[in-house]
Formats: C-alpha cells, sequence, structure tokens
C-alpha cells in the first residue's frame, strides 16, 4: 500500500490530467530500451530496434508503451490495493515473461523522467515525490508474486 | 571507468556548458531532501526543512547544492578516471559523514530528473542514456572507497 498525503493524491491527479498518458507510455517505454539496451531482449520481435530514432518511432513499442502506462493509469486509481491490483500481472511477469523485477523500477524512473521532460517547472518536488513513491509501489506490487 | 562514447562525451558537455551550476545543484538537492525525506538528517545544521517549499527556498540548501554540482564538473574532465577524481570524497563520505552510498544513486537520478524539466527537446533518449551511465559511474566512485 502506498500512503500518499492528500496533497501528494492532487499531485498525481493534476500531473496526470495534464499529460498526453499515451505518450507518455509510448516514451517511456522506449527511453527504457534504449538508456538500458538490455531490456530490449524482452522484446525481440518488435523488429527495428537497432538505433534511437528507431526504438522511438517503432510502432510495436508505442503500442506497448500505451498498454503498460493504461495499466499503470488502472494502478493510479488503486493506490490502497497495488498488490491486489497488480497479483495476476505479477505471476505473468515472473512465470512467463521471465523479467528481472529490478526492471520495473527502471522503469519507473523512466515514468518520473518522462513526467519531467514533459511538465518542466510544472513537474514540482511535490509531485516528484508523489510519483516516486508511486512507481516504488508499483514496482513493489509487480514484483510480489515471484518465487 | 565509466565507457561513454566519444558521441556521449559530446552530449554530455554539450549540456553542462548550457546549465547553470548554482540553480542546477540547488534544485537537485533539494528535490532529494523532499523526495526522500530521510536524507535530511546529514544537513541537521542547514536550518528550516519543514516544507518543499522551505527546502526549496533555504540558502544552505541552494549553497550545498552548487558545492555538489561543482565537484560533479570534475567528473566530467575526468571521465576517464572517475574513481580517482572522487577518492578524497569517498573516503571523507565514508568516514566522516556516514553517508550510505545508496544515496549517490538516489541524488544521481534526481540530477537527470532535473536536467530532464530544464531541458525539453536537448534532453533526448541519447542525452539521457549519456547522463544515466555518468551518474552511475559517479555514484560508484564515490562508493569506491567506502570499508
Amino acid at each position: 500500500m502506498v500512503h500518499l498525503s492528500d496533497g501528494e493524491k492532487n499531485a498525481i491527479s493534476t500531473v496526470w490530467g495534464k499529460v498526453d498518458v499515451d505518450a507518455v507510455g509510448a516514451e517511456a517505454l522506449g527511453r527504457l530500451l534504449i538508456v538500458y539496451p538490455w531490456t530490449q531482449r524482452f522484446f525481440d520481435s518488435f523488429g527495428d530496434l537497432s538505433s534511437a530514432s528507431a526504438v522511438m518511432g517503432n510502432a510495436k513499442v508505442k503500442a506497448h508503451g500505451k498498454k503498460v502506462i493504461d495499466s499503470f493509469s488502472n494502478g493510479l486509481k488503486h493506490l490502497d490495493n497495488l498488490k491486489g491490483t497488480f497479483a495476476s500481472l505479477s505471476e505473468l511477469h515472473c512465470d512467463k515473461l521471465h523479467v528481472d523485477p529490478e526492471n520495473f523500477r527502471l522503469l519507473g524512473n523512466v515514468i518520473v523522467i518522462v513526467l519531467a521532460h514533459h511538465l518542466g517547472k510544472d513537474f514540482t518536488p511535490e509531485a516528484q515525490a508523489a510519483f516516486q513513491k508511486v512507481v516504488a509501489g508499483v514496482a513493489n506490487a509487480l514484483a510480489h508474486k515471484y518465487h | 571507468m565509466v565507457h561513454l562514447t566519444a558521441e556521449e562525451k559530446n552530449l554530455i558537455s554539450s549540456l553542462w556548458g548550457k546549465l547553470n551550476v548554482e540553480e542546477t545543484g540547488g534544485e537537485a538537492l533539494g528535490r532529494v531532501l523532499v523526495v526522500y525525506p530521510w536524507t535530511q538528517r546529514f544537513f541537521d545544521s542547514f536550518g528550516n526543512m519543514s516544507s518543499p517549499s522551505a527546502i526549496m527556498g533555504n540558502p544552505r540548501v541552494k549553497a550545498h547544492g552548487k558545492k555538489v554540482l561543482t565537484s560533479f564538473g570534475e567528473a566530467i574532465k575526468n571521465l576517464d578516471n572517475l574513481k580517482g577524481t572522487f577518492a578524497k570524497l569517498s573516503e571523507l563520505h565514508c568516514d566522516k559523514l556516514h553517508v550510505d552510498p545508496e544515496n549517490f544513486k538516489l541524488l544521481g537520478n534526481v540530477l537527470v530528473i532535473v536536467l530532464s524539466t530544464h531541458f525539453g527537446k536537448e534532453f533526448t533518449p541519447e542525452m539521457q542514456a549519456a547522463w544515466q551511465k555518468l551518474v552511475s559511474g559517479v555514484a560508484n566512485a564515490l562508493g569506491h572507497k567506502y570499508h
């Protein structure tokens, strides 16, 4: 469970209301694949990932980024029960996808960086603190069913 | 040793040339204190840190942030020898300041976030990748003399 003050909850809704969520998802996944290139191994079927511009322009990366951020958005509506919300996805990532949970933390940090990028000064220290807590909570929830 | 391509070194220097060390340093340190409040324990003598605005406006936070980022500037001139460059600071942070090295990673990540808020188009995925490598290298160098 993520413990957020009212101020932090407001900051999250404000930020999320100001950004193009799909664009954030696509950009975050793309940047993850570029900044941490080993993550590309999970996306062999995605086609051309041979350069930063290929990655950022790749239609499958964008589509998958949207899928991931939709799931994240859902998490934002269930901050009191992230472990329950992400239980099935946690099992999937462990049993079928074999993704090291460290990668969830990396993606979470990249989401924060993309939000900062899109919002500039509007990404206040309070908003950053709130989102940093949320991404940590989501990463933990996704790792929770690992065995 | 941080392995940066020539292109990555150019990207890093070009952004370094454009940033205001005092402002960026102050903001990065301030955000660390807001987002990871336990870090305030290292700065007991800094006065009012009772709220995000108190922290971000605190002149001692700004001054210390400038000092920290200036030291980062040394890293940029010595990318092939970060461990040597930061040897004394590493000993200081271990023996006198007793700072958990995990905090260096946190500061590095916050610096990347601050750069992301300040530099819109210029903060490309390649720029992010280069800086992420740099902040990891600096964090490792600062942890290197720990015992």
